[in-house]
């Protein structure tokens, strides 16, 4: 079997007295969907934020594509293929969604440093950017500020922030979270389109869209992991379903 | 107006290099028309406009609002005026000033990129306030209060009309290089960070090094207007950086419209003109000045110019049947839905 994309081994992250999350070891293969799941609280974000470099880990170590990027700042751990999207859309508000995604398809490239060309003037990114938002349906919405867009819209340009970088991982924090349900069947099928290499690990409460998208879930309780495994053997733990649902007896 | 509006709206362009050509036509014109009077008004204007747009790639572009970029005008100009006292000739005593303005501000940019909104603004205020303070103490070097006398301007533009045509040409280029920056990859960046630097970092930008090379430029191009006020006023004194001065500028380019680049030259235009025409009639012209900022932040939010362009823009959508921006998109939420995703948030 091939290494691992992504490596958590005994990551652990404590704010004051509270561990946030505890001694999570996790691996995901290349090419992967991986789901992680539990409860409000349960430590999912703060796990993508250790991964990404948003935080600082108090113990463990994480290696991405093989080399350890514990110590790295997010921007470095970007440039090796890392991308995410966040719980509440983090866009620039007062740019339009082409100048957002310009943005997302440059952070990776040399020419962010360009000063005497106009941005526009690249065609090549251009195309790169037009087709990212006609994946995400945004095609009609490419010269409208980022703060007049609907809630769903911004999750949506927020995607297609991560995506237009071509990055190697995709960590996506609650996409489907506020979209409508014609929207989530849209976010269920630009999932499943995504290229088969790029590795994709998911944050949802959403079980319908975790099963018809993920093939391995980690369960997150107090911070650590209750399960892990295939999403059929997940989903019959008893454990699990004592966490979501509370004791056999009294559900 | 009619059938011109609609006109405009197609020529994007066309309109955007009628517009600049006039103001530039109207610029040379002013030794033309009208007396030294009006003459000084426009040195000014040229002057502090590129100060002003100078700070807006700053605090517009990057939303880092600097209370101390007088300070970076003023190393220019005096380091210009003390090396010709020691003997420099012009050019020579500009470029030096250039240099050592573009020496302190990546000496002092590596202290201001490290902090953002309100402390950048306290850190930069005492920056200026510590180089008003070398301007008055430091007299050995700066002549205090006295200030220094500049010998003479460069040799072939001798005459306050000359010398007028040679700044107003030196706006221009500038201008031109700092549209040419913000409209570049390099300006994006900036604006990014303005609105948002985490999401900045999670897309692989280094966040410190494109605030720390807007410093830098924002400093040189204040280095440039210091070295044209050198040349202007023929003296340099402490007054010119204190924090009233400081404080001015930032207002030249609120009132114009930050973040629009042309609005500072518009802001600039408006402060002096209260500075320097209202101020023969009335000693109350800084209060009317404050009357006017006020004014501007209840009733055109995104300055004068900004709120101008910004009206002219929805005017011509609804000319050519684009459907005017509603704040909420196309397919926004039932009610009930949105407060279920704030709880859960």
């Amino acid at each position: 079997m091939s290494a691992p994309v992504l490596s958590l081994r005994g990551v652990t992250r404590r704010f004051g007295g509270v561990t946030a999350v505890s001694d999570v070891t996790l691996d995901v293969e290349s090419g992967a969907r991986h789901g992680i799941i539990g409860p409000n609280g349960a430590g999912k974000t703060t796990l993508f934020n250790l991964i990404n470099g948003d935080l600082g880990t108090s113990g463990g170590a994480i290696d991405f594509l093989g080399q350890d990027v514990v110590k790295l700042p997010p921007h470095r751990r970007a440039a090796l293929g890392m991308a995410r999207t966040y719980q509440i859309a983090r866009t620039f508000p007062t740019l339009t969604v082409r100048e957002n995604l310009v943005l997302g398809a440059l952070g990776l490239r040399r020419e962010k440093y360009g000063m005497l060309r106009s941005w526009r003037a690249r065609r090549d990114i251009g195309a790169l950017v037009e087709t990212t938002a006609g994946r995400l349906g945004l095609e009609d919405r490419l010269d409208v500020p980022a703060e007049d867009l609907s809630h769903g819209e911004l999750r949506e340009v927020d995607i297609a922030l991560a995506l237009v970088s071509e990055p190697r991982m995709l960590l996506l924090d609650e996409p489907a979270a506020g979209l409508s349900p014609a929207e989530r069947v849209h976010l269920r099928d630009l999932l499943r389109a995504l290229p088969g290499e790029l590795t994709v690990v998911m944050i949802e409460h959403d079980m319908d869209l975790v099963r018809s998208v993920v093939d391995r879930i980690t369960v997150l309780h107090f911070g650590t992991v209750v399960a892990d495994g295939e999403t059929a053997e997940v989903q019959a733990d008893e454990n699990v379903r004592e966490i979501y649902l509370g004791r056999s007896g009294r559900a | 107006m009619r059938p011109v509006l609609p006109a405009l709206a197609r020529h994007p362009r066309a309109t955007r290099a009628g517009l600049a050509i006039t103001a530039i036509v109207v610029f040379i014109l002013v030794p033309q028309v009208t007396n030294d009077f009006y003459l000084s008004i426009a040195q000014s204007v040229v002057i502090f406009g590129l100060l002003a747009m100078s700070l807006d790639m700053l605090a517009g572009y990057t939303g880092l609002v600097s209370l101390g970029h007088a300070a970076f005008f003023g190393i220019s100009a005096y380091v210009l005026a003390y090396t010709m006292n020691h003997g420099a000739g012009p050019l020579t005593a500009a470029l030096i000033g250039l240099a050592a303005t573009l020496a302190m501000a990546a000496l002092l940019g590596v202290l201001a990129i490290r902090v953002k909104s309100i402390a950048f603004v306290m850190l930069t205020l005492a920056i200026g306030q510590i180089a008003f303070g070398l301007a008055v103490r430091w007299t050995d070097v700066t002549g205090g209060d006295n200030g220094l006398a500049v010998p003479s301007r460069p040799s072939f533009v001798p005459g306050a009309i000359d010398y007028y045509y040679a700044t107003l040409v030196v706006l221009v280029v500038c201008a031109i290089v700092m549209r040419l920056i913000v409209g570049s990859p390099f300006g994006l960046t900036l604006r990014g960070v303005r609105d948002n630097e985490e999401r900045m970092r999670s897309l692989g930008y280094t966040v410190a090094l494109h605030k720390y090379l807007a410093f830098v430029i924002s400093a040189f191009f204040a280095g440039i207007a210091g070295v044209l006020f050198a040349f202007f006023n023929l003296y340099m004194s402490p007054s010119a950086i204190d924090f009233q001065h400081n404080a001015l500028i930032v207002l030249m380019t609120f009132t114009g419209g930050l973040g629009t680049l042309w609005g500072a030259l518009v802001g600039s235009g408006i402060v002096v003109f209260f500075q320097q025409w209202l101020s023969i009639h009335t000693p109350r012209w800084i209060t009317f000045l404050g009357i006017f900022f006020i004014l501007t932040v209840l009733f055109a939010r995104r300055g004068v110019y900004g709120s101008a362009r910004y009206a002219i823009r929805r005017r011509l959508d609804q000319l050519s049947g684009r459907p005017p921006l509603d704040r909420h998109g196309v397919h926004a939420l039932p009610q009930e839905d949105v407060a279920l995703q704030e709880a859960d948030v």
